[in-house]
């Protein structure tokens, strides 16, 4: 029974182990992050029908 | 500063009160997959909560605030119309970040819809243009009137315009029941346009003609 359970714990932190390293890198999911818009004119309209500001950032790979 | 200030939790809540392009011309930093739901989905590295595809499309757009050679990060700032109003070039930190949105939202006159509310407002009239396509009258005049509870933008005109052609439905449907020969026909019909299409003013008129159908 002991050597059932202990082979039980070893094959779940194991796989908790292999779990951990292929999680992706930390960072906000959709919905809880900033809401980026891929199209100018649908992101003009929506900003419209809101009457908010736009913020167009520029960047490059360092 | 993608990396750092994109993630900070008071960036991430000012921006709510924006709306958002990032241009971003390589994909070289990659992906990481993510289950959102019950989907798998490949999102970026640098941005995190959209695909790479995102914001090479936004790159497509940097001719409509950029000309020749410019300096990377710069970060444009708009009314609603696309028009510039500030630019900063060179990296933020995410207060001075955050401090520059509020500033462009200072200069947007009038009532603002922040995202929250904003998609609120869609799932509404989506709801009551799915309804309104099915002949559900009831559902699409409680979606459009809850829609046209929320403030700010174009949503109350917008919800004040469906649920006036909903009333004017409504008014076709009363001249068709009050032609109707059959008194009980007549009847049933006035008194599910009344319960249909309240609180439009063609219910109320419904529930008059019904009152007085003897």
């Amino acid at each position: 029974m002991k050597t059932t359970s202990l082979a039980l714990a070893l094959a779940l932190a194991a796989a908790g182990a292999a779990h951990a390293q292929n999680r992706p890198s930390k960072g906000p999911l959709p919905g809880q992050g900033i809401d980026w818009k891929a199209d100018f004119d649908a992101a003009v309209k929506e900003a419209t029908a809101r009457n908010v500001p736009l913020m167009f950032t520029v960047h490059k790979d360092n | 500063m993608a990396e750092s200030s994109y993630k900070d939790a008071k960036v991430i809540e000012a921006s709510r009160n924006l709306v958002n392009i990032v241009a971003h011309q390589e994909t070289s930093h990659g992906t990481k997959e993510v289950i959102v739901g019950r989907e798998k989905q490949k999102l970026c590295n640098e941005y995190h909560t959209v695909p790479c595809e995102t914001h090479t499309s936004g790159w497509t757009f940097v001719g409509r605030y950029f000309q020749g050679t410019f300096q990377t990060p710069t970060t444009v700032f708009a009314d609603p119309s696309g028009k510039e109003i500030s630019r900063h070039v060179g990296g933020l930190s995410g207060g001075e970040l955050v401090k520059k949105m509020n500033e462009a939202l200072a200069k947007v006159a009038g009532e603002k819809v922040p995202l929250p509310v904003w998609q609120m407002a869609k799932a509404l009239s989506n709801d009551g243009e799915i309804a309104r396509e099915k002949g559900e009258t009831k559902k699409a005049v409680e979606a459009y009137t809850k829609l046209s509870r929320l403030r700010g933008g174009t949503i109350k005109a917008d919800a004040e315009a469906a649920l006036k052609k909903l009333d004017e439905e409504g008014e076709r449907q009363l001249a068709a029941a009050l032609a109707e020969a059959s008194v009980d026909e007549k009847k049933k019909a006035l008194r599910r346009i009344s319960d249909e299409f309240k609180p439009l003013p063609v219910s109320a008129k419904a529930k008059k003609e019904l009152d007085s159908v003897k």
